[in-house]
């Protein structure tokens, strides 16, 4: 949801109005569709409509202003060949989308939920700045990359950090002259925050150094002089940012208490409900199951081609007695431990060991079960 | 897939479960 020039309050989402048309007329749909409504007033919307089918079904948007009434939506789409890459949909005006424009060719083919979503900012100029994850062919990890204005097409994607350190999570705010970059990193033991102004002439970024800070250091408010922008990071989201009203050149970091839950024995694997999945939790499933040859499952809530999945592990499971399953619901995302439970009973796998990350600095799990996992469902 | 050694097998986005019945089929199967 973003405020245009205008005042008028646009919002964008990701529908699955059209799947089930799609399903009784026998024709495949993958993904969802790109919905939008407009408010005049900011407290009621007008009609719903679809923009484009077929977008990627769980990656966050990008929302920007190329005008008034003409918004701009940085997604994650579904191209030929199940290859989930960036585009940019411009309108013409308040209710005409324009045609997609490809950001860029990663080949990131997926059938699954990549759940990192794009960053996008338009400049008072017209250009039109994009920040990304991918885990494609062509290149792997976080990435950003610039078009002239509305027309011309996107230049080199450009990276930014290196996968080792797992950037992820990026936002970009174009604030005048200046245009800010920011994104989460992990090592492997604490996350940060990465900041990073944008020359617009240059060819490539000045990373703020100072704006970083250690993860257990976040709770205390941080300067960095080179950020003109307030910047607020959450344990359980990736950083977000927001022109700083005052105008002046302060940085303000908060971060919200980690979640630790007791850690759960794991000789209730039979139990109703799913075991919380926290630190330390992989290496005592592994232990548990040493020398017996083990099926793991990673799916979430979220991953819409995870639960049309799930049905068929329920009959493998029916079907093969020797099939030891453990199955892991690893949103990174509060989890609903009723609906995971619920959810896989009705796929019939009531009955298997089941785990569900609890410790929202997710980063650290998904660390612990495979150091190049950057979230995406199912694993690669 | 997790053999019995430890051996991990990954099968990225949605499993052909074909594959996974074909893996537990060359595993052996374990004492009741």
């Amino acid at each position: 949801m973003a405020i245009g020039p205008d005042g008028r309050v646009f919002a964008a989402w990701l529908d699955k109005r059209n799947v089930a048309p799609a399903g009784a007329a026998n024709r495949p749909y993958p993904g969802a569709a790109l919905a939008y409504a407009w408010s005049n007033d900011g407290t009621s919307f007008g009609k719903t409509s679809i923009a484009l089918d077929n977008t990627c079904e769980c990656c966050r948007l990008g929302i920007a202003f190329a005008g008034p009434g003409r918004p701009v939506i940085a997604f994650r789409n579904i191209f030929e060949g199940s290859i989930r890459d960036h585009a940019v949909v411009t309108f013409k005006d308040a209710t005409t989308p324009g045609p997609l424009r490809r950001v860029s060719v990663d080949d990131w083919k997926l059938e699954a939920c990549p759940h990192h979503g794009p960053s996008l900012a338009i400049a008072p100029d017209g250009s039109y700045h994009v920040a990304w994850f991918t885990d494609g062919k062509a290149r792997k990890g976080l990435f950003y990359a610039r078009a002239d204005s509305a027309d011309s097409a996107f230049g080199p994607p450009r990276a930014v950090s290196s996968p080792g350190r797992q950037p992820a999570r990026p936002y970009l705010l174009a604030d005048g002259r200046a245009l800010h970059l920011v994104w989460k990193e992990f090592d492997g033991i604490k996350a940060q925050g990465a900041v990073a102004g944008l020359a617009r002439r240059r060819p490539w970024l000045e990373r703020g150094a100072n704006c970083r800070r250690d993860r257990r250091r976040l709770g205390s408010s941080a300067v960095g002089r080179p950020c003109r922008a307030r910047l607020s990071l959450v344990a359980d989201q990736g950083p977000g940012l927001s022109p700083d009203p005052a105008g002046g050149p302060a940085m303000r970091l908060s971060i919200l208490p980690v979640l630790l839950l007791s850690l759960a024995s794991i000789c209730g694997a039979e139990a109703a409900g799913p075991l919380p999945f926290e630190r330390g939790s992989w290496e005592k499933l592994r232990a548990s199951h040493a020398g017996q040859p083990t099926v793991v499952h990673f799916w979430g809530l979220t991953c819409g081609p995870c639960l049309v999945e799930l049905p068929h592990w329920g009959k493998l499971v029916a079907d093969r007695r020797d099939l030891k399953l453990v199955l892991i619901a690893a949103d990174p995302l509060p989890q609903e431990q009723e609906r995971v439970s619920a959810t896989l009973a009705a796929a019939g796998l009531a009955n298997s060991e089941s785990w569900s990350f609890t410790d929202r600095f997710y980063e650290r799990l998904r660390y612990e079960i495979d150091p190049a996992w950057a979230g995406e469902l199912r694993v690669p | 897939m997790i053999d019995g050694d430890g051996k991990i097998t990954v099968l990225p986005g949605v499993a052909d479960l074909a594959q996974v019945r074909a893996w537990l089929d060359a595993r052996p199967k374990p004492s009741r």
